[in-house]
């Protein structure tokens, strides 16, 4: 939104006008609320329909006179209040004979079944009947006086707006043909309904390219007043009733969403307008259900979930995470998942991942994780995700970003170093571990010689890079690019023979190491073993050529393992040779061959 | 997020106690009654628990102190805002819930006048509000001071006829002193003032359902009364017709009753069918209303 002084001095009056016209429409809707009307409590008596009947049913009188009812014929000439216990029962008796026989001669015995209606001591009734002329006024009509106030308050700081060939004149047709047909809860649509109104005409005057045709123009804005008006309806509903500061938050979210919508959607109706409002649809259903989601994530749930998507989509985090869903939705509506779950199982997931950690990549990363994540889900929807509506199936792409958070956040290191990551480079690695999975899914199922029985061959790879660069008790001297580019080359190099995660016996240690452990801790100790000139060394090696020999080393490792087999040899050939590759790659040169060879000759 | 606040601020002030929040408040009250009441009479209906309305009781009254209380402060707004009447109706609805739920019978009720009128005024304190209510709100109405909408109207001609079923309910029919003519007399009053109001609002107007019900209610608690007590004769030679009185009752509903495929149509028949069993009619979906 423009941040301009007028533009701020016009939304304030706009809102206030909106407020105002919203007074009046509560007072309405108080006076029209239905209000449930109880039943009286009443005894019915059978005895005494009896007595009824046989007085005055002309049916009652044909059967006295019967010779086998001459009884009824002497109580219907006796005062009722002089009956016998035994008459009452008789008559009541004969009553109810008869009134089966009248049922069935109408050809309703004993009514069918009545088994969804709950039998209420009440009956809710509103105000009017609904073809009842009582002034009733539809959403746009209680706020087509206001609303035409605020649209012209706009049209007069934007000259010449005001007409059909121009995208804002079209804007606002579309958005007052939309929410004339939006049926808004009483009292709700005051809220909402400015906003909308401001964020298409903000969108359309920062992007009119946005408003092209007629019918886009209705469609689109049609989509986004519908779904917020059913997110207005569902959490906005009674909110005079709210306390100030949910009244306040859920306000506030919404108008947010309403801008993130207009904005979001924009550069996907601008590229390809079918994707996103649907091919002779008449609403836009992408963009209903990409916002009901968001709305539900940050206006339903208990109050803990809501902190957490507040977290989430704060600063830019809603219009990222909105764009992002429209983008991967409108190419992939699949992504929705069974009852529209699965995009917002996926955005619970992520957040409830990331909630767990305090680093500081991780509280702006929310919103580029789930983007990427979408992004990737796109490419192989039914490997990645599945599962039942009431249960659906953890992408594999969360649990891969869940194996990798948990071994690269600092309290997975133990001891006085750790890497200070960036959110993007978090990012980039989580690319390249979400590429590996793509390729091989196997690299999140349990493989039974890998790892303990809660591992996975992607945890493995990540902890046995991890386990590597604590090993060298050089930390500090490794930046977080080479901890990042070590963590990629060993996710890649165990993509390339799953051997590289299965132990090897370690002499020096007494225990066993991954063979990925192993090669990389080679490296480390070959290029740090001599401390008096390790620091020498180190300067001049700088982490460029440190990565690159990472690189190196690992890829020739996977290669040469996957021909030959993981052999000792190559590790102790890697720790002895590894400052003289190291060299060479400071003189300009690529050791590849070098390496290549040496690992062969040693396996 | 300026603007935000702002907007926010501005709502504060405008709504802060706003009588009509209040209002709303009050009908919440009262509709959070009425479903204590129903949740009650399910239960004791299905043979769970014995009835006991006290809980009830307690949240009519405290719906009743809420309402009293912007009555008593914002009556000039309410008015302004032709929310006066809708408020007013709402508290005679309370007070019948509140003398409704209390089982007593009463003492006194069929004397009679110096001119050998009966006497109607009501001896203890919530039946002399609920009727001094009825009375003062059908006075504002002839002084056009307040304004009701079609529920409201109905609902407050459709006291009056709880108002006499009430006194129906209290009557020792035991009592050799019982005046059968006098409780003949509050049961036509009832039936008159239910057929004033049917004929107010419109047949597809849903509270044609809650007058239809009440109305059944009223003849078949009577009959049984009386069938118990004295007799129905009396009733009879007084003119009452059980096939005419159910069809006056629940021909204004006839939008609403049906044998078809929606349940609660077939519910609302079925309900109706069961209390005018016990006037002795047997209603089918064919059954003709003049």
């Amino acid at each position: 939104m423009p941040g301009s002084v007028s533009t701020v001095i016009f939304a304030i009056k706009a809102g206030i006008r909106l407020y105002q016209a919203g007074e009046q429409v509560l007072v309405q809707n108080t006076a029209d609320r239905a209000l449930p009307l109880p039943l009286p409590i009443g005894e019915v008596s059978d005895e005494a329909g009896a007595q009824m009947w046989l007085k005055t049913n002309s049916d009652a009188k044909k059967l006295s006179e019967r010779d086998d009812f001459s009884r009824l014929k002497a109580l219907r000439s006796t005062d009722t209040g002089n009956w016998s216990k035994d008459d009452k029962e008789y008559v009541t008796t004969v009553y109810s004979g008869w009134q089966n026989d009248k049922s069935r001669e109408a050809g309703y015995v004993t009514g069918k079944s009545v088994t969804t209606v709950e039998a209420a001591a009440y009956i809710e009734i509103s105000q009017w009947s609904k073809t009842e002329d009582t002034g009733h006024t539809t959403a746009l009509q209680r706020i087509a006086g206001t609303l035409v106030n605020i649209a012209v308050d706009y049209f007069i700081q934007t000259p010449g707006a005001l007409n059909l060939d121009r995208p804002e004149g079209r804007a606002l047709k579309g958005f007052l043909e939309a929410i004339d047909n939006t049926d808004f809860a009483g009292g709700a649509v005051e809220s909402i309904a400015g906003d909308v109104l401001l964020a298409v005409l903000d969108a359309v005057k920062w992007e009119p390219d946005l408003i092209g045709k007629g019918e886009t123009t209705q469609k689109f804005v049609k989509g986004i007043a519908a779904s917020l008006g059913e997110s207005t309806n569902k959490f906005l509903d009674n909110i005079h009733l709210l306390p100030d500061d949910e009244r306040e938050r859920r306000t506030a979210w919404l108008q947010m969403l309403a801008h993130a919508m207009v904005s979001g959607a924009a550069n996907v109706v601008l590229t390809d307008p079918e994707k996103i409002l649907g091919a002779g649809k008449e609403e836009a259903p992408v963009i209903k259900e990409v916002g009901g989601t968001m709305a539900d994530l940050l206006l339903g749930g208990d109050d803990a979930q809501r902190l957490q998507f507040e977290a989430l989509f704060s600063g830019e985090g809603l219009n990222e995470v909105v764009k992002a869903s429209l983008k991967a939705v409108s190419e992939n509506p699949a992504i929705l998942g069974v009852n529209n779950r699965g995009l917002r199982q996926l955005i619970v997931d992520v957040s409830g991942e990331l909630a767990q950690y305090d680093d500081l990549f991780a509280r702006d990363m929310g919103p580029e994780l789930i983007r990427l994540i979408l992004e990737k889900t796109g490419a192989d929807l039914p490997l990645l995700v599945g599962g039942s509506a009431d249960n659906p199936k953890k992408n594999l792409l969360v649990l891969a970003a869940s194996d990798l958070l948990a071994n690269i956040s600092e309290k997975s290191w133990t001891g006085g170093w750790h890497p200070t990551l960036t959110r993007d480079q978090v990012l980039d690695v989580a690319e390249d571990v979400f590429d590996e999975v793509l390729d091989n899914p196997y690299w999140l199922r349990k493989i039974q010689s890998v790892g303990g029985p809660d591992d996975t061959p992607l945890s493995v790879a990540i902890e046995a890079v991890v386990t590597s660069l604590k090993n060298t008790g050089k930390g500090d001297r490794l930046s977080s690019e080479t901890v990042i580019a070590a963590i990629k080359a060993g996710v890649d190099a165990a993509a390339m023979d799953l051997a590289l995660l299965k132990k090897v016996p370690d002499a020096a240690a007494g225990d066993a190491r991954t063979a990925l452990t192993a090669a990389l801790d080679a490296v480390f100790d070959g290029i740090f073993a001599d401390s008096s000139t390790a620091a020498t060394r180190w300067r001049q090696a700088g982490n460029a050529a440190l990565q690159a020999t990472v690189e190196l080393v690992l890829d020739e490792f996977a290669g040469v393992a996957a021909q030959q087999g993981v052999k000792s040899a190559q590790i102790t050939r890697i720790q002895t040779d590894v400052r003289q590759w190291v060299d060479a790659i400071l003189a300009g040169a690529d050791p590849e061959q070098l390496i290549h060879d040496a690992l062969l000759d040693a396996a | 997020m300026i603007r935000n606040r702002m907007l926010i601020a501005v709502l504060a002030l405008v709504l802060a106690g706003c009588s009509t929040i209040q209002l709303r408040q009050a009908q919440d009250s009262y509709a959070d009654a009425v479903q204590i009441e129903s949740r009650i009479r399910n239960a004791s209906d299905s043979g769970d628990s014995f009835m006991d309305l006290t809980a009830a009781q307690i949240s009519y009254k405290k719906a009743l102190a809420d309402l009293d209380k912007v009555l008593a402060e914002k009556s000039g707004d309410l008015r302004a805002n032709k929310l006066l009447g809708t408020a007013r109706v709402m508290r005679a609805l309370i007070l019948w819930r509140i003398t409704a739920l209390d089982f007593h019978e009463l003492s006194g009720i069929c004397q009679k006048g110096a001119g050998g009128e009966v006497v109607d005024e009501p001896k203890d304190e919530m039946r002399k509000q609920w009727y001094g209510d009825l009375r003062s709100i059908g006075s504002d109405l002839d002084d056009k001071k307040i304004f009701l909408g079609t529920r409201d109207l109905t609902v407050y001609e459709a006291l009056y006829a709880l108002y006499a079923f009430d006194i129906l309910k209290r009557i020792n029919y035991k009592s050799t002193k019982l005046d059968v003519q006098c409780s003949i007399d509050w049961f036509n009053q009832s039936m008159s003032h239910f057929q004033k109001a049917a004929a107010i609002p419109g047949p597809d107007h849903d509270i044609q359902k809650w007058l239809a019900l009440s109305n059944l209610t009223v003849q078949a608690d009577y009959s049984a009364r009386l069938s118990e007590s004295v007799g129905i004769d009396q009733l009879l030679h007084a003119g009452y017709n059980p096939k005419a009185s159910v069809l006056k009752a629940v021909c204004p509903a006839q939008d609403f009753w049906d044998d078809g495929e929606d349940e609660k149509d077939r519910a609302f028949l079925k309900q109706l069918r069961e209390k005018a069993k016990g006037v002795g009619v047997v209603l089918t979906p064919e059954t003709a209303c003049p």
